[in-house]
């Protein structure tokens, strides 16, 4: 699948997919950087996923300051030909400084054994086969 | 205040609250301290607010929590860059 390349960073289409319905969330940042999986708490509930009072809450913290969120387990979330059942992933405000639906982070990545060519600015499952 | 003592004085609320007195244990986030700076109806009115916060006070420790739970149970991860996107304007 195609990424594309705003803000100088990489950004990638991701439908989820909760109980009973789904959503596709246009702007999700491909961050190997980051552990988890997060997604905006405004856009997960359009699927009635919201912050129940016994979710795990995790608080994250680093250089770029402190971030809470709450862990939610999707039953599917697919990227391109790329899916992962049942990941259970991170939901927050998503406060960065600039709008974003999500990150897809290195949980994900590592499970669907995610290949990006950075060259032709796309992301795959397969290994590509070799240039001649 | 505790926790206790904030489930005391808000019951079945959500809640937007921020951890003065805390301290890590392991994977543990110990809060002894913490102040309540908003009440809501719904959770999603209490992470608006929280993005307010947030957005201008990135190091503050805040937390989305309903008063029903009982205990302050909070999991902490440590990231290099923990989301600090760094984004070229």
């Amino acid at each position: 699948m195609t990424l594309r390349l705003e803000h100088g960073l990489l950004f990638t289409t991701v439908v989820v997919y909760g109980s009973n319905r789904s959503i596709s969330l246009d702007t999700v940042l491909v961050d190997t950087g980051s552990c988890g999986t997060v997604l905006s708490v405004e856009r997960v509930a359009e699927i009635g996923l919201r912050e129940q009072p016994g979710d795990v809450v995790l608080t994250i913290r680093g250089v770029g300051g402190t971030e809470s969120v709450f862990c939610k387990t999707v039953e599917r979330i697919e990227a391109g030909d790329m899916a992962v059942e049942r990941l259970e992933i991170e939901v927050g405000a998503m406060d960065y400084g600039i709008e974003m639906d999500g990150i897809l982070g290195l949980d994900f990545l590592l499970a669907v054994g995610a290949q990006l060519d950075l060259d032709r600015q796309e992301m795959s499952a397969r290994p590509q086969p070799l240039s001649p | 205040m505790t926790w206790d003592e904030v489930r005391a004085q808000y019951p079945h609320r959500w809640l937007l609250v921020e951890a003065v007195i805390a301290r890590t244990v392991g994977e543990d986030r110990v809060i002894d301290k913490l102040i309540v700076l908003g009440e809501h109806a719904d959770s999603l009115g209490a992470w608006e607010q929280y993005r307010i916060v947030h957005s201008s006070s990135p190091f503050r420790e805040l937390y989305v929590l309903h008063s029903d739970r009982p205990a302050l149970d909070v999991r902490v991860r440590y990231e290099p860059l923990a989301r600090g996107v760094r984004v070229r304007q």
